[in-house]
């Protein structure tokens, strides 16, 4: 995948890779890796964010059960959908990276 | 539907250790002017990845800093970006909907949350508040009629302050009728 990536790269024409003085080869090795290390990282940051998502809907709990009125259900509302679009984005960080 | 930053003897609101028979009379959040900042913050980090792709073939971008990075880059870029501004939004959101000053007819009480686990609950007797005063600091909270009620008790915690509160003057007058109401009924 990182290959396919580095090949397509416009770096390769870049003024900035001149500019800054590198080879080809130097930066081709830092960015293959760079890549595996970016797209694990950002998996485990989006692993983390999801317990963060739970953690959210919890304190929404301990916050009406703090004061409830007739409008928590929005805020549950609210809080589902963001967990919804996290699972979405994990999906489509696992099916797209 | 929007969420009140004032509300005046509300029905549907029950809080923790509400007494029977226990009446609210306010339920008070900061105005929502204050929330400005972080609305506007979120829409232009929510707009700026937008914009940048927009205009990345005109000479605003640094284009040649852009091109640099590989597009498969940009998609872990922009999922990051977006996850951290949508938690952003929403825990300031969660932060000013519930971080509250309670007024009931026998005490006053001051709910902070603080972050994803900190609460804290504050409260006092009628009985035991000496002073209330309220002030108005700047040209927003004149043009917008908010400030902050600030109140001497001889409670636990000496200082209880209503911070950037709508309508002041009128919880103020209300508050110390309360107070004196309080205090013939029951002394200190």
């Amino acid at each position: 995948m990182a290959d396919s990536i580095i090949g397509t790269s416009p770096l390769h024409n870049s003024n900035v890779a001149r500019n800054l003085n590198f080879s080809m080869s130097d930066i081709n090795h830092i960015l293959n890796t760079i890549y595996p290390a970016l797209k694990w990282g950002l998996m485990i940051f989006l692993f983390f964010y999801l317990i963060v998502a739970f953690i959210l809907l919890k304190q929404i709990r301990l916050m009406t059960d703090t004061l409830s009125s007739t409008t928590d259900k929005y805020l549950f509302i609210l809080g589902y959908i963001h967990l919804g679009i996290v699972l979405g984005i994990i999906c489509f960080a696992i099916l797209a990276l | 539907m929007l969420p009140k930053a004032i509300l005046e003897k509300p029905q549907n609101f029950k809080f923790e250790s509400q007494e029977k028979g226990e009446t609210i009379y306010f339920i008070l959040r900061k105005h929502p002017v204050v929330n400005v900042w972080w609305i506007v913050l979120s829409i232009f980090f929510s707009i700026a990845p937008i914009i940048t792709y927009i205009y990345k073939d005109t000479s605003i971008v640094p284009v040649e800093l852009l091109i640099v990075i590989p597009k498969h880059y940009w998609m872990i870029l922009i999922i990051l970006w977006y996850m951290i501004v949508i938690f952003f939004t929403f825990e300031a959101f969660l932060l000013w909907y519930f971080n509250i000053y309670i007024i009931t007819d026998a005490r006053v009480i001051d709910i902070d949350f603080h972050g994803l686990w900190k609460k804290r609950i504050s409260e006092a007797s009628l009985g035991n508040v000496e002073d209330a005063s309220y002030s108005t600091n700047s040209m927003l909270h004149i043009v917008f009629d908010y400030g902050d009620i600030s109140m001497q008790t001889a409670a636990e915690q000496p200082e209880f302050e209503f911070k950037s509160i709508p309508k002041p003057g009128l919880v103020h007058d209300i508050l110390t009728n309360l107070a004196e109401a309080y205090k013939q009924k029951y002394g200190r």
